[in-house]
């Protein structure tokens, strides 16, 4: 047998394929299926209609009429006569256009307004639903691992939740110092200017990580309150998309 | 385990489906996630030190990087070879950023540095000697304390089974360049199993 085989053997035997759990596959692929269609819907716009045609468009506009403001007083140099000189009429002109098209006077000038406002907002959000699928935490240390808190799927209105704290559940654990916590965000939708529409999440990692740390004593409720900032957590992208970029404040409270 | 080199009508269906999927059409979605997901997921779990948490996020992010850009896959390589690629940078990355935590610091106890010395010298018997648990976790360290690129072409080579010129659009070096790096990968595998035996071999209060 030769050098090479003998090498695939050994890297075959020692990298055995591992599969994954089927939770997060399938999660994933539900949630690359929400990509798909959300891009299948921006494809669906007209392109004269999408938003990302126009403003390099307008940008390009906008950077030639400075650029021709700019280059336009450049070209007209004015001539300052001293009293008693008269002055020097340059030979070999260009032909003068005929009498129907007049070139346009170089010294004229136009009024450029600057006004500032404040748009109106665009979009009325009147409810923000999120269900999270699910909730661990991480106990510190190199063996530790993570441990399920909260295992059912819940709906949470957030705009209903300004200054008020819902108990979304609890789980007896082990004594100890925790660092993480993390979340599976299952879908979000909003109700914007009357209309349910279903909102993109922005995980890059998949899961709603926070990190912030906490002890759990013995005896003794610690409570952990995720403050959602909804009006930070939507975000409204050019293409008339929004998108679910969660900003949370994580509390850490004990219970006497 | 399959080899990687397309064939034409592999390449075809890949294209069709790639096409497909700039679309929109989350069929195409699905048949390509389908038939790369178990493998990619099983490759970045190794290249990350076997942590489930960091390969979970890799594959996520990868799988997204994909769809994102599917318009610039072309189809000179397997679709395949095109996520390796995306996540390659991504475990490049998360080594640059993190301190990986290795778990497999210390030798297994009760392997003699005779059972290393004889897998790293003795090319024939080596898998006589991998057949054994522990002679493999001493492999699994030794490849383990290789520079992640070494370890990375070698995993690419002879687990995935890629050609060079595969690893090279993976790896964004030239086949020369490649050939290279395995060659000192291999020579270093080498001489960090012997150099693992000597240490084995060495009193305990020997300062080396």
């Amino acid at each position: 047998m030769d050098y090479e085989e003998n090498m695939k053997k050994l890297f075959q035997a020692i990298y055995k394929p591992v599969a994954a759990s089927p939770e997060f596959k399938d999660r994933l692929l539900k949630h690359l299926a929400t990509e798909v269609s959300a891009r299948a819907e921006v494809l669906a716009i007209p392109l004269w209609k999408q938003l990302k045609l126009w403003i390099p468009i307008t940008a390009i506009l906008v950077l030639a009429a400075i650029a021709y403001g700019i280059w336009l007083p450049l070209t007209s140099v004015p001539t300052v006569t001293p009293p008693g000189i008269v002055p020097v009429t340059p030979p070999a002109t260009p032909p003068a256009p005929s009498p129907a098209t007049p070139l346009p006077s170089v010294t004229a000038t136009g009024i450029l307004q600057v006004r500032v406002t404040d748009a109106p907002a665009e979009y009325e959000v009147s409810a923000i639903y999120v269900t999270i699928a699910n909730l661990e935490v991480h106990q510190s240390g190199e063996e530790a691992d993570w441990t399920m808190i909260i295992d059912e799927s819940r709906t949470f209105e957030l705009l209903e939740l300004e200054g008020v704290e819902e108990i979304w559940g609890e789980e007896e654990i082990e004594v100890g110092h925790y660092t993480q916590i993390r979340m599976d965000v299952e879908s979000v939708m909003a109700t914007i200017d009357g209309e349910d529409k279903d909102v993109s999440l922005f995980l890059p990692s998949g899961k709603l990580k926070l990190v912030g740390s906490f002890e759990i004593e013995a005896e003794k409720t610690t409570i952990l309150t995720l403050d959602f900032d909804a009006d930070k957590s939507l975000v409204f992208t050019g293409s008339d998309k929004v998108i679910f970029k969660p900003v949370i404040k994580l509390i850490i409270t004990e219970e006497d | 385990m399959t080899m990687n080199t397309p064939d034409d009508a592999t390449q075809v269906q890949e294209a069709e489906l790639v096409a497909r999927l700039r679309q929109g059409d989350r069929g195409a979605l699905e048949q390509l996630y389908l038939r790369y997901f178990d493998r990619l997921y099983s490759l970045v779990f190794h290249q990350v030190g076997r942590n489930k948490s960091v390969a979970e996020d890799i594959v996520q992010e990868t799988f997204l990087v994909a769809l994102k850009s599917a318009v610039k896959f072309r189809s000179h390589s397997t679709f395949y070879t095109w996520l390796c690629s995306i996540a390659y940078h991504k475990i490049t990355d998360f080594y640059r950023q993190q301190v990986r935590r290795d778990k497999h610091d210390q030798p297994p106890s009760g392997l003699t540095a005779v059972d290393i010395e004889q897998i790293a010298e003795s090319e024939p018997t080596i898998l006589s000697k991998i057949e054994s648990h522990e002679a493999q976790q001493v492999v699994e360290q030794a490849l383990s304390r290789l520079p992640l690129d070494y370890r990375q072409v070698l995993i690419f080579k002879y687990v995935e089974q890629m050609s060079v010129s595969e690893v090279s659009l993976i790896m964004r070096r030239s086949p020369k360049s490649v050939e290279g790096l395995l060659a000192r990968a291999r020579k270093t595998l080498r001489a960090t199993l012997v150099k693992s035996g000597e240490g084995k071999q060495q009193p305990k209060s020997t300062n080396i």
